[in-house]
């Protein structure tokens, strides 16, 4: 996991298309010109990749070249499901989990520099994609056409290590009123859960449910929790929570189930800010436990 | 600001009501970090609205939830409030949704009630444009008027008028008219209803619908729940269940998806709805209905009619080519240079 992308020029496994090979979108003769017709009512748009699904002697030949070289374009499994009618979701639940992120990572970079006129919204999730459009500006046609031919050239790659963004947390009391659940339901110590979650070095899979609310992956097994009974109506901003095997920090006070550890004095989102959000998927988080004492020092400067 | 009377251009809320917040067309650009997109429910009534005084059809206006909001302005404008069962007065004369009208300096508009209304005045509300969109997002607290719905005695600035709506300014007054005698046109508004039929498309859990859940979701009146808001309508009625319980994971959703949680009564996301969900997705309640939904009071009742893409992509281009025929038929009785008399 210590190598740089060399992905330009690497011959694909398919063999059809380097990656990297950006078609012009007015080429009548290439294959996804034409635009697929989805089932209607079935809300499901099945489409068949270009190239067969590699073998599993593929797959690992691939897999090792990982370490050096892109990962191959033009095999990536996926499915369009219309979300309504102005926006398209790229459904990659058939893509092996290793390689998810990277791909939606390298997804979203690719559509957003794209800038395609009609594009309006771009939400990235763990194993799907979503593209909100205007209609009136690009058709569904247009747009399933785009998303082909953006999925025939994606390419992932070793992404270098990213230094941990260190996230400072008061864990317990007022700032963590269910650290001792937690704690009960593991059968060990508050300070064995605390530890426990310090020692975990976690990456953000995506931004949802609030602005700026980042859903850590990595948490250890030992602190899986389920969510709350009774959700409570306002949880504080800040507060570090786990909610099943998922850790995650509210960036702005909000109803929540999730079982409330601690709390940071970092803000996570703010509209006034340039990014806005602190974390963005694919960050690398560490928690640190800091003393009530110290809040103040670690605040943002704003 | 160019404000040749010299006097503060704002309007003041002397009564709130039950939730007035300045709204736009949303930030749909910022969803990829969880900024919801907000913006106006109705967003139908919200672009007929600002079409009527002259604005684009993004620009800031009020929405107001319910009844009970007394704006009084310091400056004379041009107003149209649009909505659904709208009852509204300037300095207590009744006065029709729909047109636009002449407010001057120190008049009192009321809104008595109404469901989802917007009042829009020519020149926008002014506040600051915050991550490209100058709406109210109430969850994370900012946009709009400091982030929050407002309150009595807030004063809040207008923008300067277009140069179209100081024509149509000026037309009313050269005629002696408070209140036009043009307006949106009833084919132009969207077709509220008591009862409506909201049409939507199937959505990738549809199919895991038992066959009677699909035959109620299909059939039957579901009813707006008092808890519902600006992020979704909790329905009541009928709970409906899947054939299995299926393990999902959260990703993108848009306003009128019909979500099920596991409780088996279904919510439909409206404009503050989060950027990601992870319930059963049944459908997507297409846009062009979605002004009918937004314009429903809790307790109020509607039902459900599938429809396919192809259906639901035709209505919004004909929406749109109806909304953008009524700007340019604006422009062009009220052109630079025409005595606006017709």
């Amino acid at each position: 996991m210590s190598n740089t992308i060399h992905g330009v020029g690497y011959p694909g496994v398919a063999g059809q298309m380097k990656p990297g090979t950006r078609v012009s979108r007015k080429d009548k003769t290439a294959p996804w010109a034409t635009g697929n017709v989805g089932n209607r009512l079935s809300g499901q748009i099945r489409h068949r990749p270009p190239a067969p699904h590699p073998s599993r002697r593929v797959q690992e030949a691939m897999a090792r070249r990982r370490h050096t070289a892109a990962y191959c374009p033009a095999v990536w499994p996926y499915s369009l499901v219309p979300l309504g009618e102005r926006a398209l979701t790229i459904d990659l639940s058939g893509v092996d989990a290793s390689s998810a992120r990277a791909l939606v990572e390298s997804l979203d970079a690719r559509i957003r520099d794209d800038a395609t006129p009609g594009v309006t919204g771009r939400v990235p999730a763990i194993r799907a994609y979503t593209v909100h459009y205007e209609p009136m500006q690009l058709s569904s046609d247009a747009l399933q056409a785009y998303i082909a031919s953006v999925m025939a050239s994606l390419m992932i790659g070793t992404t270098p290590p990213r230094v941990p963004i260190v996230i400072p947390v008061c864990y317990g009391g007022e700032f963590g009123p269910d650290l001792d659940v937690v704690a009960n339901t593991h059968r060990i110590t508050p300070h064995a859960i605390v530890a426990a979650h310090t020692a975990g070095e976690y990456t953000v899979a995506m931004i949802g449910f609030l602005p700026g609310f980042p859903y850590l992956e990595g948490l250890a097994p030992a602190l899986h929790t389920p969510r709350r009974a009774a959700p409570r109506t306002s949880v504080p901003a800040g507060s570090v929570g786990i909610g099943g095997t998922s850790t995650g920090i509210y960036p702005c006070s909000s109803p929540g189930g999730w079982q409330l550890i601690g709390r940071t004095p970092r803000t996570l989102f703010s509209a006034h800010r340039t990014p806005p959000a602190l974390l963005a998927p694919g960050d690398v988080v560490r928690f640190v436990a800091i003393a009530a004492e110290e809040w103040a020092t670690h605040r943002d400067s704003s | 600001m160019g404000d040749p009377s010299g006097l503060l251009v704002s309007i003041i809320v002397r009564q709130s009501g039950m939730q007035t917040t300045v709204q736009d067309l949303g930030r749909s650009m910022w969803q990829h970090i969880g900024v919801p997109v907000g913006g106006a429910m109705d967003n139908a009534a919200h672009r007929i609205a600002n079409l009527l005084v002259g604005n684009d059809d993004e620009a800031a206006a009020f929405e107001c939830a319910l009844g009970g909001v007394a704006l009084q302005f310091n400056q004379s404008a041009l107003v149209a409030v649009t909505g659904r069962d709208i009852s509204a007065s300037l300095d207590g004369t009744p006065i029709p949704a729909w047109h636009p009208f002449a407010v001057h300096r120190g008049e009192l508009v009321v809104l008595h009630a109404g469901c989802r209304t917007t009042i829009a005045i020519a020149g926008g509300l002014d506040v600051p444009v915050v991550l490209d969109g100058r709406g109210t997002s109430l969850r994370a607290a900012f946009g709009g008027w400091h982030g929050r719905a407002l309150q009595r005695d807030d004063s809040i600035p207008i923008g300067l008028p277009t140069p179209l709506a100081d024509r149509m300014s000026a037309d009313l007054s050269a005629r002696h008219r408070i209140v036009a005698d043009w307006g949106a046109s009833a084919a132009m508004r969207p077709p509220y209803a008591s009862k409506p039929t909201l049409r939507f498309l199937p959505g990738p859990e549809y199919h895991l619908l038992t066959d009677t859940s699909r035959d109620v979701l299909l059939g039957d009146t579901f009813r707006i729940a008092p808890d519902s808001d600006r992020m979704g309508f909790r329905l009541t009625g009928h709970t409906l269940s899947l054939v299995t319980s299926r393990e999902m994971t959260s990703c993108g959703v848009t306003a009128g998806t019909i979500q099920l949680p596991p409780g088996g009564a279904p919510i439909v996301l409206m404009a503050d709805r989060q950027t990601t969900g992870g319930y059963p997705r049944l459908g997507d309640v297409i846009a062009v209905d979605l002004p009918l939904l937004a314009q429903l009071r809790p307790g109020d009742s509607f039902r459900f009619a599938p429809t396919s893409l192809v259906e639901a992509q035709a209505a919004y281009c004909a929406r749109e080519a109806t909304l953008r025929h009524a700007a340019r038929a604006l422009n062009l009785r009220f052109a630079a240079g025409a005595d606006g008399s017709r």
